[in-house]
């Protein structure tokens, strides 16, 4: 084993995310111990939420008071509704700022199981998860910020001459200079130069917040639902490994001095304990022959005299009790992390269910309708770049959170096979009790919900896709029998 | 004379069973005054309000027999058909199954408790019966607002429909029908003068106690899951400490205690040391504990008295083992009142199911004709709403029975049951491997009550609507 790596500390496993989280204006725990920084923190945020009422309020204005074609109540609908996704992201790590705190607290705690160490296959565990996280959460965000760059600067490279088929429709226009979003506001003509700047600047830093925030509370629920899952895989090996565990902590005990053993669990008030000498190997799986008979009056002075003369001296045969003990005291850490994930899972379905509602109700509209943009009616230049990445933006958004919601069921219904694997046969009749409860419970995959959709996982990703295509069919049938 | 006492679920029920007696459903049980007379003039009422019910209802299904030539007019008035089939199919089905509906509410009548858990039982129970009280108000406020509309969306818009023209058979005129809520032959001309009083008077009885019918008895079985699922609440919130209690009285000596750590998660008293003292100390700091009025004199002196198998004392094993089997008889109680529920209603759903299935089919075809926001459209889409929200309510309480039966295993499991004695181990056992599967109803073993049901009906009907848009 590599015993040169510097110790993994868990406790920076989401860095990555809060540092994205802090430039957006999202961040669940106090930006800094200065009040300033924090008041200035909240303005940020009030900026944002200012910004956003203004634009989400411009499509339903623009529904009501100007006449249009289908194809602009369509590219309308779809930014409204990306509109409220967004909102629902924002408003939720607002919300439940609280238990987001919490969470990231227990998420910490979790990834120990025994004492304050991870062993070397832990430790593999956890770094596999910890890379996979970052490099997931660095192409989303990439691909985020791509898709909001070229909304931005979709009107730069707007041409003239495309408007002529729009001319009838758009009589007002004057010079043809056009927005990221069509928008409506009373009083406000966004021909004239100041309003135009000004629109073009407020839509422009909104279409960056909003992207930039999105993508991380998006990374930051996918790396909390990983780290999740890799608490799981942690309390597999736990279990699997845990004659191994307990082997290692007698051969711990063999090879140390004194001092590294617990001596406390040999100052059982000895007259009350009905110490079993006897050999048992079936209980204790030593290559190191068991001694014979002890007396209780030998246990402390074996104490002393055993261990100094190494391990070449068969150890003392720890009585029956203290292994069944230590066992049991085993068993029991692993079902208390056991529930502490469980409980984990639970919080996070209470902090975020609300929040996979709304994203997976408005999904298969917004899928069917930026098909549709893409599909039935290509816009050119770089418009149909940009409702291109939009589209696939909300299908992979759709998909990480499936996949990664599946990879958490199945993770959490593992732990049962693992703990199967373990030697329970050999274990003393008090600790085969506890597994079976383990397996009942472990059969019942942790899952992530969205409100009334039921678990996010793949199933649901198709299911929704499927709606999606659906949608389109009917919406291309209404479109091509209004052409027709 | 016999002294009529209200105990059980009928208590808990009171307002719902008077309304049901009041709109005429074949109840005669419950009263104080169960003299041969009385109870004849209360059938003599159910007769006669069953009687007003089928003939209205034949005279509503000759006048489709009569307009049966037109199409519009032929879906139009099978939908009401079919709309109003369900009260007289509910209506019938309760004459019928009385004794089943009598015996399902009398399944809590001899219900066991425990003085530890008394408190707690007695909070849920009370959130049961508000819940229940609560449901029948609203679905009440939904039938007095469904009728409302009904009747004031009659006297908007043109009372006419439309038939070919004796002359012309190329063309349509209007003829005037008379302004009723509901298309129905009546022997005497319903036109106007008092023929018209008579037919409106009638109709809006009919109305109101159709509406009334249908609604009630699913509201009869809501209020059964409600209360079940408040039962199982209790049982998940006793677990934690039962098992507290278990796992406190089966320390063995003080210097392990250290190695268990078994403390109780909801107090942060470490477990005091296994004397005699610790009982009390432990009860007053729990306060489900609270009601229990120890025999001092017989747990008191816990150091006499022998040991049994996990080191308890005799009497701690009694008072462990009375908890334990007050759990199990409680949830054997609620298997046998959910089967009991499955029993009763189940081909009660089964048949709204097929009926909904065809009213909703064809409202479906009703609503590809919509071209504005006219009275037509108002009441196709108030059918489709009413109709799918009666669908909602019983799947919604289904599917939250589903999900209550289905977590006592994780409450279970939450708990510190790995500190318990034997016994206790054992018992978290059995409890989990029998609430893996969760208690659902059935409808007479066809489907599922649930979600599930509800949003695949939604879904049937929306795939419906779009096959019959890209036929037209």
């Amino acid at each position: 084993m590599k015993g040169t790596e510097k110790q993994l500390t868990p406790t920076k496993c989401l860095d990555l995310n809060l540092m994205l989280l802090k430039l957006g204006p999202v961040f669940p725990l106090d930006v800094s111990s200065s009040t300033w920084i924090n008041i200035l923190y909240k303005g940020y945020i009030s900026i944002t939420v200012f910004f956003y009422l203004v634009l989400t309020a411009s499509a339903p204005l623009y529904i009501f008071c100007r006449d249009y074609p289908l194809e602009v109540a369509i590219e309308l609908i779809s930014i409204f509704i990306t509109q409220i996704r967004s909102g629902m992201n924002i408003v939720t790590f607002i919300i439940y700022k609280k238990e987001i705190q919490n969470l990231i607290t227990s998420l910490y705690r979790n990834f120990y199981i025994h004492g304050t160490n991870l062993s070397a296959e832990e430790s593999s565990v956890v770094r596999e998860a910890m890379d996979h996280a970052r490099s997931m959460t660095i192409g989303y965000v990439t691909l985020y910020s791509i898709t909001g760059l070229s909304m931005i600067l979709h009107p730069l490279t707007f041409k003239s001459t495309d408007l002529d088929q729009d001319d009838a429709f758009n009589h007002t226009e004057g010079p043809h200079r056009i927005l990221p979003f069509k928008t409506w506001y009373p009083k406000w003509d966004t021909t004239k130069s100041p309003q135009y700047e000004i629109e073009y600047f407020v839509q422009a830093t909104l279409t960056a917040l909003e992207a930039w925030c999105v993508s991380c509370t998006d990374t930051f629920c996918v790396t909390l639902m990983i780290y999740a899952g890799c608490q799981f895989d942690l309390l597999g090996l736990a279990l699997k490994n845990m004659n191994k565990n307990m082997k290692s902590d007698i051969g711990a005990h063999k090879k140390g001095t004194n001092a590294s053993y617990p001596i406390q669990t040999l100052s059982l008030n000895n007259s009350t304990l009905p110490v079993i000498p006897e050999e048992n190997e079936g209980k204790i799986r030593n290559n190191v022959s068991t001694s014979g008979r002890l007396k209780a009056s030998d246990e402390s002075t074996l104490q002393d005299k055993g261990w100094e003369d190494g391990y070449h001296v068969p150890p003392t045969v720890k009585s029956c009790m203290q292994v069944e003990r230590e066992t049991a005291t085993y068993i029991k850490e692993c079902i208390k992390h056991h529930q502490s994930v469980l409980v984990y899972v639970a919080e996070m379905n209470k902090c975020f269910s609300t929040l996979f509602f709304v994203l997976f109700m408005t999904a298969s509209l917004l899928i069917c309708l930026l098909g549709f943009q893409v599909i039935v009616k290509p816009p050119r230049g770089l418009m149909f770049v940009r409702v291109l990445l939009h589209w696939l933006c909300t299908v992979f958004e759709l998909g990480f959170f499936c996949w990664y919601g599946s990879e958490v069921m199945h993770k959490s219904e593992r732990v049962y096979q693992k703990a199967y694997d373990c030697a329970w046969q050999d274990l003393f009749s008090g600790a085969k009790q506890f597994i079976p409860v383990i397996i009942m419970r472990a059969q019942r995959p942790a899952a992530v919900r969205a409100g009334l959709f039921g678990n996010i996982c793949l199933p649901t990703f198709g299911t929704l896709m499927k709606n999606a295509y659906s949608y389109l069919a009917i919406l291309r049938q209404m479109h091509e029998g209004d052409g027709a | 004379m016999y002294k009529f006492r209200l105990h059980g679920l009928v208590a808990d029920m009171w307002p719902l069973i008077r309304i049901m007696q009041m709109t005429g459903f074949f109840l005669l049980d419950y009263h104080e005054d169960m003299s041969f007379g009385w109870t004849s003039i209360r059938a003599g009422y159910a007769g006669s309000i069953s009687g007003l019910m089928v003939i209205q209802f034949a005279l509503i299904f000759i006048n489709l027999m009569k307009q049966s030539d037109d199409v519009n007019d032929l879906t139009a008035n099978t939908i009401t058909v079919l709309f109003f089939v369900h009260s007289l199919v509910k209506f019938f089905y309760f004459a019928l199954r009385r004794g089943k509906f009598y015996r399902t509410l009398a399944t809590w009548n001899n219900a066991n408790s425990h003085p530890l858990f008394s408190e707690n039982h007695s909070r849920h129970h009370a959130t049961a019966v508000g819940s229940m009280r609560r449901l029948v108000m609203y679905v009440g406020i939904g039938i007095i607002i469904s009728g409302f509309a009904w009747t004031i969306i009659t006297f908007v818009g043109d009372s006419v429909h439309e038939i070919p023209d004796p002359e012309n058979a190329n063309e349509t005129i209007f003829e005037e029908v008379p302004r009723l809520m509901l298309r129905s032959w009546y022997p005497w001309n319903a036109l106007s003068g008092g023929g018209y009083v008579v037919s409106f008077v009638i109709q809006i009885l009919w109305l109101f106690l159709a509406l009334s019918h249908a609604m009630m008895m699913d509201t009869m079985f809501c209020c059964w899951l409600i209360y079940t699922c408040q039962q199982l609440v209790h049982l998940k919130e006793i677990m934690k400490p039962l098992m507290e209690l278990s796992a406190s009285l089966d320390t063995l000596v003080p210097h392990s205690a250290e190695l268990f750590r078994a403390v109780s998660a909801t107090t942060n008293n470490p477990i005091t040391s296994g004397d005699g003292d610790g009982i009390r100390a432990i009860y007053s700091n729990q306060h489900d504990f609270s009601n229990f009025r120890l025999n001092t004199g017989a747990l008191a002196n816990i150091n006499s008295g022998s040991v049994g198998p996990n080191g308890l004392t005799k009497k701690q094993e009694v008072l462990v083992r009375s908890a334990i089997k007050y759990w199990v008889e409680r949830h054997k109680h609620v298997v046998r009142f959910v089967s009991n529920i499955g029993d009763t209603y189940g081909s009660a759903l089964l048949l709204h199911m097929l009926i909904s299935t065809v009213t909703l089919t064809l409202l479906a075809y009703q609503a590809t004709k919509i071209e504005a926001a006219n009275v037509y459209a108002c009441t196709v889409i108030g059918y489709l709403v009413y109709t799918l929200a009666q669908v909602f309510l019983f799947c919604f309480f289904g599917n939250r029975l589903i999900e209550e039966s289905s977590s006592v295993m994780e409450a279970a499991y939450s708990c510190q049951w790995y500190d318990g004695s034997e016994e206790a181990k054992t018992f978290i056992q059995i409890v989990c491997q029998q609430c893996q599967k969760a208690m659902s109803i059935s409808g007479a073993k066809f489907f599922t009550v649930s979600l599930d049901l509800f949003a695949s009906v939604l879904g049937a009907v929306v795939t419906y609507f779009m096959v019959l848009v890209q036929l037209n």
